[in-house]
């Protein structure tokens, strides 16, 4: 069937970063293969017609894979896991899997840096973003998740721009380059689910480091046994940052001020104090240690860090205040996907809170954020989406004496919370897991939280 | 998860430092104990060096121990303590030696009760006025309990009788006390109170009436009640600046009583001179008392905080009672030296205490002083182990 050389080229899962890799292969002039499991009556007729433009063919359905042996080369999407079992086959009979980012890393000519870890990703390559603009002789852009797709980027770049990238461990899963600049967060136990086990989520991580040279830097917690773990076998230059620990080398907080010692010299100097920061919470302090050590070593003066970071606002849906009513206030986190995160968000709030949490629970262990929802100042919590049986079988078991209801949809949620503070204190979204049951996606989650409270502020005023 | 970062490096050096000279010491000093016990010039020694290998690898797994998993045991520590204190007075159990009744055990293997005792007291207050909080203040939440579990303590240790444990035990609790946020109206009265039972049990005993008198007047009495302080005055006398040379002690002939053990100062001090005991002896408890109190300061809560204070105050104010009393300076008591007197139990236990204290110095909240410990001399410290200001280097490079 495929006969064409040019034919020989897939595309495996349509979603976002699928079609921005056909649009890419198309203006170069290469139509490809899309392979995707959604059948074809599941695609909108809108959707349909563009894929069937951009593509030569298009291998839907349940069979999608019965002739992924006969292509060349393979670019994967991130969600595609690479385990399945025909993938597997195709790899042994020499099939090239590749994906958007191993192309991009390659033909990239700008400094590349990388930013991967459990939580807090964004805000770090945000505040990233924000350090670097305009402070280097080249151009910066972000690109990821949150900023343009990076193939969209290429034919812009030169040598002496830099690229801030959000890399995910599902990108990094296969990717054979390693950044200039690897910034590695916290790893903790997330995504269970695809990967299988903790150490292969680790493995998939280590594509972050592990194709580095001596001139590249490695930028990672000390505070985390596993990061520290990482640094020793790294062959690049190493820079730890910490958050309570005292450092030979890297970047540390001490009485209050932020430390640089210089990664050669060991010589000491103060970047900042530790009030200018503008990120609330513990979990930010390490983002933002992690992306002043970036900014330090790209080659921004420390003066200039102390100077703009006053001036980055905080993103979107996380922790992020969106209204008050008397003195009540509302926070949306709704981007505290999981146990660790909504616990971080639990912490940061200073007085008396309420909690919404709940949405379709994976594997993870709840235990602790039972534990940290049994707090004096948690005066009650509302359980939201289908782990509600879950999380009211373990309070129970917990013998927890803070009270909980559950709702049935985020505006009643939203009310009952508002109801337990008696008119002060902070009503928290912090669901803990992902959002499928309800909602489209974490940021939809968000923004309808953000209208239910704007219309119980006009209501109630 | 508990966050560690490097422990004290002076309380490490200090401590190491001790335990050598201390060993070093009581090879001098337990010869000729050793040879008339045993018929061995080294059985003592020996024995001492057993002992301080077990404290030295119990010290480090303490170290490794998180020190708020002490909370759980400290009521179960200090009741087991108490029935070993009953335990003393049960025939057969306990033993006496120097007219009290302080060991329990068999044979060789014995084991002084009342430095369980301290231990399990310190992290049993620490974790008691804790969970009291502010009420601390208060006349019956803590000063009533706290009078209560005094005496009763009191009762069993004098009973042994042991004055100069107990001295070093009040002087512990007060402290913690004090630190805890007592009000100052039941400090006082706890004081005065304390002074007052002490001056009431002293009349009342002809035995501590007797040394009470000999330290006012050491003259009195020198082949009597006398004998012990005169002999450990002419052994530092004629030690005086620079001491006789190592080993060349003439006191430990039999003249000085307890020479390894309760009197070893007296030795060190005819030994090495003024000068020695004060550059090797109270130097390092000096420094040692120094970064505990530092640790229980900078300690990242109430319980770190109070068990620093406990552990470092009972190692600094038994060694002031152990050294003012060879010196006649304070009555004489029995306490052993910390770190250095002959006697197993005592060194096991202080090496414990020292091992928690520095676990909470691994938990510390560090300051500027924690970048560079060693200042000048920190640079050639890190020349040689590569760890600089104090903390571990993630990633060593030529």
């Amino acid at each position: 069937m495929v006969t064409n050389p040019v034919y020989r080229v897939g595309v495996l899962g349509l979603g976002r970063e699928g079609i921005n890799t056909l649009k890419f292969l198309g203006a170069a002039g290469i139509k490809s293969v899309g392979l995707d499991s959604k059948s074809a009556t599941e695609w909108p007729a809108k959707d349909l017609r563009q894929l069937k433009r951009l593509t030569a063919e298009l291998w839907l359905g349940r069979n999608y894979l019965a002739g992924i042996g006969e292509l060349d080369i393979v670019f994967r999407s991130p969600g595609v896991p690479l385990d399945l079992p025909e993938v597997k086959k195709a790899r042994r009979r020499g099939v090239v899997f590749s994906s958007l980012m191993q192309i991009f890393f390659e033909l990239c000519s700008a400094q590349i840096i990388g930013v991967t870890g459990t939580k807090g990703k964004s805000t770090t390559v945000s505040l990233i973003y924000h350090l670097l603009k305009g402070r280097l002789p080249g151009k910066v852009y972000l690109g990821g998740n949150i900023g343009v797709p990076p193939l969209k980027l290429l034919s812009r770049l030169t040598k002496r721009d830099w690229v801030v990238l959000e890399l995910s461990s599902f990108q990094l899963e296969d990717l054979a380059v390693s950044p200039a600049i690897a910034v590695l967060l916290d790893v903790s136990p997330e995504h269970l689910d695809r990967h299988k086990s903790f150490k292969k989520y680790l493995e998939a991580k280590s594509n972050l480091y592990l194709h580095q040279t001596k001139k590249d830097w490695l930028i990672a917690s000390a505070d985390h046994s596993v990061t520290r773990a990482v640094m020793h076998r790294a062959k690049s230059r190493a820079l730890p940052y910490s958050t309570y620990k005292i450092l030979p080398r890297g970047l540390y907080i001490v009485d209050g001020e932020i430390v640089y010692r210089h990664y050669q010299t060991k010589r000491r100097s103060v970047v900042l104090k530790r009030e200018q920061l503008p990120l609330l919470g513990e979990h930010n302090l390490e983002n933002a240690l992690a992306a002043i050590a970036t900014a330090l070593v790209a080659g921004v003066k420390p003066q200039m860090i102390s100077k703009r970071i006053g001036r980055f606002k905080p993103l979107k849906h996380r922790l992020e205040l969106v209204g008050g009513l008397g003195r009540v206030r509302f926070v949306d986190d709704s981007l505290a996907t999981t146990p660790i995160a909504a616990i971080a968000a639990i912490k940061t709030i200073p007085d008396q809170l309420s909690v919404i949490i709940g949405g379709v629970s994976k594997r993870e262990n709840i235990n602790e954020l039972i534990h940290a929802l049994n707090d004096s100042r948690v005066l009650g919590v509302v359980l939201i989406g289908k782990s509600t049986a879950r999380f009211k079988r373990e309070l129970k078991a917990a013998k927890v004496t803070t009270p909980y209801r559950s709702a049935p949809d985020l505006k009643t949620a939203v009310e009952l919370a508002y109801k337990y503070l008696r008119g002060e204190g902070t009503v928290l979204l912090a669901p803990a897991f992902a959002s499928f049951d309800m909602f489209k996606d974490a940021y939809d989650r968000g923004d309808k939280f953000k209208q239910i409270v704007r219309e119980l502020v006009k209501q109630k005023l | 998860m508990r966050r560690y970062h490097a422990p004290d490096p002076w309380l490490i050096l200090s401590t190491l430092f001790l335990v050598g000279f201390g060993l070093l010491m009581v090879s001098s000093a337990s010869v000729v104990e050793s040879y008339q016990a045993t018929g061995s010039n080294t059985h003592y020694f020996v024995r001492q060096v057993v002992f301080a290998a077990i404290g030295l690898v119990i010290w480090f797994f303490i170290q490794r121990f998180d020190y708020h998993k002490f909370r759980p045991l400290a009521t179960l520590g200090l009741g087991i303590a108490l029935v070993l204190l009953l335990a003393v007075f049960i025939p057969g159990l306990g033993f006496s030696a120097g007219g009290s009744r302080r060991w329990i055990g068999a044979g060789d293997l014995t084991l002084q009760v009342t430095e369980v005792l301290k231990l399990s007291l310190i992290i049993y207050l620490a974790y008691w006025f804790e969970r009291k909080g502010s009420r601390v203040r208060g006349l019956y939440t803590t000063f009533l309990p706290f009078v209560v579990l005094m005496a009763v303590i009191g009762f069993l240790v004098i009973a042994e009788p042991d004055m100069g444990t107990m001295a070093v035990i009040s002087g512990i609790a007060l402290a913690m006390y004090f630190a805890a946020g007592a009000n100052l109206t039941h400090f006082f009265t706890v004081i005065i109170g304390g002074t007052l039972a002490a001056w009431a049990l002293i009349k009342a005993t002809p035995y501590q009436a007797a040394r009470l008198l000999t330290f006012l007047n050491p003259e009195r009495d020198p082949l009597g009640a006398g004998y012990h302080i005169t002999q450990a005055l002419i052994a530092l006398g004629s030690g005086g600046l620079f001491g006789l040379g190592f080993g060349h002690s003439r006191q430990k002939f039999d003249f000085l009583p307890e020479a390894s053990s309760d009197s070893i100062f007296a030795v060190i001090g005819e030994e090495l001179g003024l000068i020695g005991v004060a550059l090797l002896v109270i130097l390092p408890l000096a420094i040692f008392v120094w970064r505990g109190l530092r640790v229980a300061k900078n300690a990242p809560d109430v319980f770190g905080r109070l068990l620093a204070l406990g552990l470092t105050i009972w190692i600094g104010w038994q060694a002031t009672i152990n050294i003012g009393a060879i010196s006649g300076l304070l009555p004489l008591t029995g306490v052993p030296l910390p770190f250095i007197s002959q006697g197993g139990t005592s060194l096991v236990f202080v090496m414990i205490a020292a091992g928690v204290l520095l676990n909470i110095s691994r938990q510390t909240i560090q300051d500027k002083g924690d970048e560079d410990p060693f200042g000048w001399w920190g640079n050639i410290w890190s020349r040689f182990t590569g760890i600089v200001g104090g903390a571990g280097n993630p990633k060593r490079r030529a």
